[in-house]
């Protein structure tokens, strides 16, 4: 379950980042945009913790996407501190968000298939 | 090299420095690199041909720009050239691990000739044909 620990945590840095990278400037959408996507990582991270709810993480790859594109086409030249930081963040929330909870074990379809055996009878090694 | 017009130009189209999307591309490699078990090949080839897509052409690429140094800009790097010599390292370390995932998918491919079971064990999907296709080499 590392990468959904890593995703939370990523979470909470995208909550926090806008009054850390842009404090002097009034609220903007760069604030409202941090605060959203960013309880909405951690909220999808907690529920991939539940049996019922394993993919959640899954539906981190299209708010990460949304983060890209908003500092990306959002942001003028030379692009202030908070949208490097989004379009970054966004980067390694991507990368995170397409790894299985449990990555060491086989996929649920295969286990399945090892515990009805083979058709031959052999055993199946692991 | 880091205060440069290509540099400055760069990082116009590309919003960060690219030193950081460099970093990023290292950063994923370990991250792919970790994930899953050393039978991975067979369980998520998606994510080995995602890795060998990550790992290879960077290595190649960085290869290239340690090249360009010497006969374009006329000056070395040394952090540049002990990263391109690690890349290279990772290539021959990732490459076996890819090639055994598309054999695998070669032989599912073989066995069925049906595009949605070779699709299915892309996606780590179980079939008759795939644990087949997986567990001959094993065998013999």
């Amino acid at each position: 379950m590392w990468p959904r620990i890593a995703e939370i945590l990523i979470g909470l840095w995208l909550l926090a980042s806008p009054w850390v990278l842009a404090y002097n400037t009034a609220v903007s959408a760069w604030h409202m945009n941090g605060f959203v996507c960013g309880s909405a990582i951690v909220l999808l991270g907690v529920l991939s913790f539940w049996r019922g709810s394993k993919k959640a993480h899954l539906a981190e790859i299209p708010v990460s996407l949304w983060i890209l594109s908003f500092a990306y086409f959002g942001s003028a030249h030379p692009a202030p501190a908070i949208a490097q930081s989004d379009f970054l963040t966004a980067l390694f929330l991507l990368n995170f968000a397409i790894i299985p909870s449990q990555a060491n074990l086989p996929p649920i379809s295969w286990r399945n298939f090892r515990e009805e055996g083979r058709p031959d009878g052999r055993p199946v090694p692991p | 090299v880091l205060d440069s017009d290509v540099s400055e130009k760069m990082r116009y189209w590309l919003l960060i420095p690219d030193a950081a999307l460099g970093a990023f591309g290292y950063f994923s490699e370990a991250i792919l690199g970790l994930a899953g078990s050393t039978r991975r090949w067979q369980y998520r080839p998606w994510m080995v041909i995602l890795f060998g897509i990550d790992v290879i052409p960077l290595g190649l690429v960085s290869v290239v720009l340690v090249v360009l140094q010497g006969t374009v800009v006329g000056s070395w790097c040394f952090l540049c050239i002990i990263t391109a010599a690690i890349s290279s390292l990772l290539v021959y370390c990732a490459y076996d691990e890819v090639w055994s995932s598309i054999t695998y998918l070669r032989r599912v491919w073989g066995r069925s000739r049906s595009i949605p079971v070779l699709w299915n064990a892309f996606w780590g999907t179980a079939s008759r044909e795939a644990a087949e296709a997986a567990l001959i080499t094993e065998i013999s």
